[in-house]
């Protein structure tokens, strides 16, 4: 029985995970913060990550969009920040580490990527409605690590 | 009567302006100032200002290969006049009798030649250089191809004076050079001394920095 | 003309120093400068080679500081300056010069040309020619405290995220802390793991350190557009703050131009020294290895190689301190042909980032440091700067490059040795 509800005790879980597996979770952190963003883009790359069926090839189209959603998204330099669009942003970072192909940017740590992009997700939504609520988006991933954990 | 003018009274005059001319420019310069640098230093300004005075005669790496032409245009052609305005023997004696009252050591004949050749060959190719490439044609002005020419005619007139012992060749070159003594301070020929404060300036601010210059 | 170009016109003039005027005299237009310009090796556009960049400001110098010029102004044979040459120039001066200072380190006679266009920069901008998102940019910076509009509760917000996440506490406004640290706009907004990465190594190193509710943010547009009363308001409400909190060392983030601004601009902008020392987040995590206060587990084998931000080191000084850091936790750090202080520019600085009508030209100019990227071999290439960060993506997504852009303060983190942090596996 999985009972994560930590950081450390999340990342070691993902250790253990093959690059498939990571796919899967990854896909389950970003479809909880999916609808901070509208870009088609980001919804396929999720729908592509949870295609136990999908070909690689397909899996590197769906990850060479998020990047562009990911570059198109972000404020630029100087610009008066939207922090909904910021929200989008972050969104569509999680999900181009998520359909990162195996090996790509080991330094970075993709799957973590996916975990800091959707917390900054929910924060920049939090900071976008005035919302001084604390940002729970962790111990929802807890929640869905152990259930993704439990159940296979 | 033209000779007893070009030997004497425009020989002090033209002295004179480039003289008093070159440091009225300097003066200009350092009048407007620089503030002090009040940021805490990494390293000595002063040594950073020497050393770029110095290692900028060594062209950047990065350029080396991009202005390949220029540079080795450049230095046949400065390198070349230093060697015939300084060591050229009737100009050691010019000087002797005029400015400093004694000589010094003058190259051999064969050298003098070598050298007027190798200024020459540099002089033009920078002159083609800066009419054909695209860059330098933009930035060149008038001033730019006046100096060009002039220190052209100083340096054939000088030749053929030297080479045809003709006195009324002699009188030409002294003429050409006097001119050019007189258009000096109001042209970019004044870089012969401000890059000195130029690369002193750059070196010091860098050298703050702890970056070689 | 109007009032505020003969402004600009008048601020211009004030602008020429000695070190101005002799650069003016010594140029024989030899044009190797351009060589050095990525906006003219990347268009071969002569009109991007750097001096002619400052045409307008010779113009001046000639009528003001020479004897011809005072002389054919006089004759009438010499125009003052018209509105039309700066509304000419602006692009020169703004969109096709990131003041990355290359031009400055190849000059034959040694001329500052980075220096002159930040000063004529000084005149533009007072006349009013300057481009828009900059002028926007320094609005907020003035009026908000960010150029990003940035306010201290998103600050806070985003702290109160990192405190959650790390189970460490960000101290603020901690009086006699050593070291006061500053965000740029930039690392809030869009890379904000970072903050999270020096709560960690300085919990790690036992640092200690606070932010200024008062003055958290790094980035001084007023040095981009070049407004030196812009500037001085802005890094001079990080000294009243650093002051008065009796800080030791404030420290300058990952961002190449905060560090240009409060470390050797600021002390001249304000008249007078700082009652503290400026570090680098670099330098600081350098010392802390050095002292052995940080410590690394593991290395990634993953081959890297190194952007360097032309303001922290070509303008900055700090050119070692990221490669004995990259070395810590990095098996196979490869240098780009042209590193550390010649090293080419992101083509996104000097407030280029900020300016939507130069993005063609700066999408152009990436060329060059594509590659600079591609003869490495490698694919993935770290910074330090979050600028440079965003246009080294926007860059290599826009050329459908694999690489991937990593900031080096994050990197460090990820392999520090903690008491409590689970170790990390080489990756």
């Amino acid at each position: 029985m999985s009972t994560i509800d930590n950081d450390a005790d999340l990342r070691k879980a993902l250790k253990q995970l093959n690059h498939e597996q990571l796919r899967e979770t990854g896909a389950d952190f970003v479809a909880s913060v999916l609808h901070l963003s509208s870009d088609k883009r980001v919804a396929h790359a999720v729908d592509v990550a949870r295609n136990s069926d999908a070909s690689d090839d397909e899996l590197l189209a769906a990850y060479k969009s998020a990047r562009v959603a990911t570059v198109d998204s972000r404020t630029r330099c100087g610009a008066d920040c939207n922090w909904e669009e910021q929200a989008a942003h972050f969104v569509a970072r999680a999900s181009a580490a998520m359909v990162a192909p195996e090996g790509v940017c080991k330094a970075a740590d993709p799957s973590w990527q996916v975990v800091m992009s959707c917390r900054m997700a929910q924060n920049c939504a939090l900071i976008a409605a005035d919302d001084d609520s604390i940002n729970d988006e962790s111990e929802n991933q807890y929640c869905i690590m152990n259930d993704y954990l439990n159940s296979h | 009567m033209i000779a007893q003018l070009i030997e004497g009274p425009l020989w002090y005059f033209s002295l004179t302006v480039f003289v008093l001319g070159v440091l009225w420019r300097i003066y200009m310069i350092l009048r407007a100032g620089v503030k002090k640098d009040l940021a805490v230093p990494r390293d000595g300004g002063g040594v950073g200002a020497l050393r770029a005075i110095f290692s900028r005669f060594v062209p950047e790496r990065t350029i080396r290969r991009h202005g390949k032409v220029q540079l080795i245009a450049g230095y046949m052609f400065h390198l070349g006049l230093f060697a015939l305005l300084f060591l050229a023997r009737p100009h050691v004696d010019f000087f002797a009798e005029r400015i400093t009252g004694f000589g010094w050591w003058s190259m051999p004949y064969w050298a003098f030649i070598v050298a007027a050749e190798v200024a020459f060959a540099g002089l033009i190719m920078l002159w083609l250089y800066r009419m054909l490439n695209p860059v330098t044609r933009l930035l060149s002005s008038a001033d730019d191809y006046i100096g060009t020419v002039l220190v052209f005619l100083v340096m054939l007139s000088g030749c053929l004076a030297l080479a045809q012992s003709v006195e009324a060749l002699r009188l030409l070159h002294l003429l050409l050079a006097e001119l050019m003594l007189i258009y000096f301070p109001f042209s970019n020929l004044m870089h012969a001394f401000t890059f000195a404060f130029s690369r002193g300036y750059t070196g010091a601010t860098m050298g703050r920095k702890g970056i070689r210059a | 003309m109007s009032e505020q170009f003969d402004q600009g016109v008048a601020e211009l003039g004030k602008q020429i120093d000695a070190k101005i005027s002799s650069y003016f005299s010594s140029c024989v237009h030899c044009g190797l400068c351009a060589e050095a310009c990525l906006f003219y090796t990347e268009t071969g556009d002569p009109r991007y080679t750097p001096i002619y960049k400052l045409e307008p400001m010779k113009k001046l110098w000639r009528q003001q500081h020479t004897i011809r010029g005072k002389l054919a102004k006089a004759l009438g044979l010499s125009k003052p300056l018209q509105e039309k040459d700066f509304a000419d120039w602006e692009e020169l001066v703004y969109d096709s010069c990131t003041l990355c200072g290359r031009c400055s380190m190849v000059c034959p006679v040694g001329n500052d040309i980075t220096y002159m266009i930040s000063k004529e920069r000084e005149g533009f901008s007072r006349a009013g020619y300057a481009p828009e998102g900059l002028k926007g940019a320094t609005q907020r910076a003035l009026e908000i405290g960010s150029p990003m509009g940035v306010t201290l509760k998103t600050v806070m917000a985003t702290l109160a995220h990192v405190e959650k996440d790390t189970g460490l506490s960000v101290p603020v406004d901690q009086q006699g802390a050593d070291y006061m640290t500053l965000f740029s706009s930039m690392e809030v907004v869009n890379f904000p793991e970072y903050i999270e990465s020096i709560a960690r190594i300085f919990d790690a190193a036992g640092v200690s350190w606070t932010i200024s509710s008062k003055a958290f943010e790094a980035t001084n547009s007023g040095i981009q557009i070049g407004n030196s009363d812009n500037a001085a308001e802005i890094v001079g409400r990080v000294v009243t703050a650093a002051e008065e909190l009796g800080v030791k060392y404030v420290i300058s983030p990952e961002c190449g131009h905060a560090y240009t601004s409060i470390r050797w601009a600021g002390p001249n902008l304000i008249g007078r020294p700082y009652r503290f020392k400026v570090i680098h987040i670099l330098e600081l995590l350098e010392q802390l290895k050095q002292q052995g206060r940080i410590s690394f587990n593991g290395k990634t084998d993953e081959p890297v190689t190194f952007h360097d931000p032309c303001q922290i080191v070509r303008r900055g000084g700090v050119v070692q301190p990221q490669r004995d850091l990259l070395n810590g936790v990095a098996e196979n750090f490869i240098e780009m042909t042209d590193h550390g202080v010649m090293n080419w520019c992101c083509g996104g600085g000097g407030g280029v980032s900020a300016n939507e009508r130069a993005d063609e030209l700066r999408a152009k100019s990436f060329d060059r440091k594509r590659r600079q990227i591609e003869e490495t071999g490698v694919n993935t290439v770290v910074t330090a700067c979050a600028n440079c960060r965003m246009m080294l993506e926007d860059g290599i997504e826009e050329n459908e490059m694999e690489t991937t852009v990593i900031g080096l303060t994050e990197l460090i983190a990820d392999y520090l040795v903690t008491d409590t942090k689970d170790q990390p596996e080489v990756r």
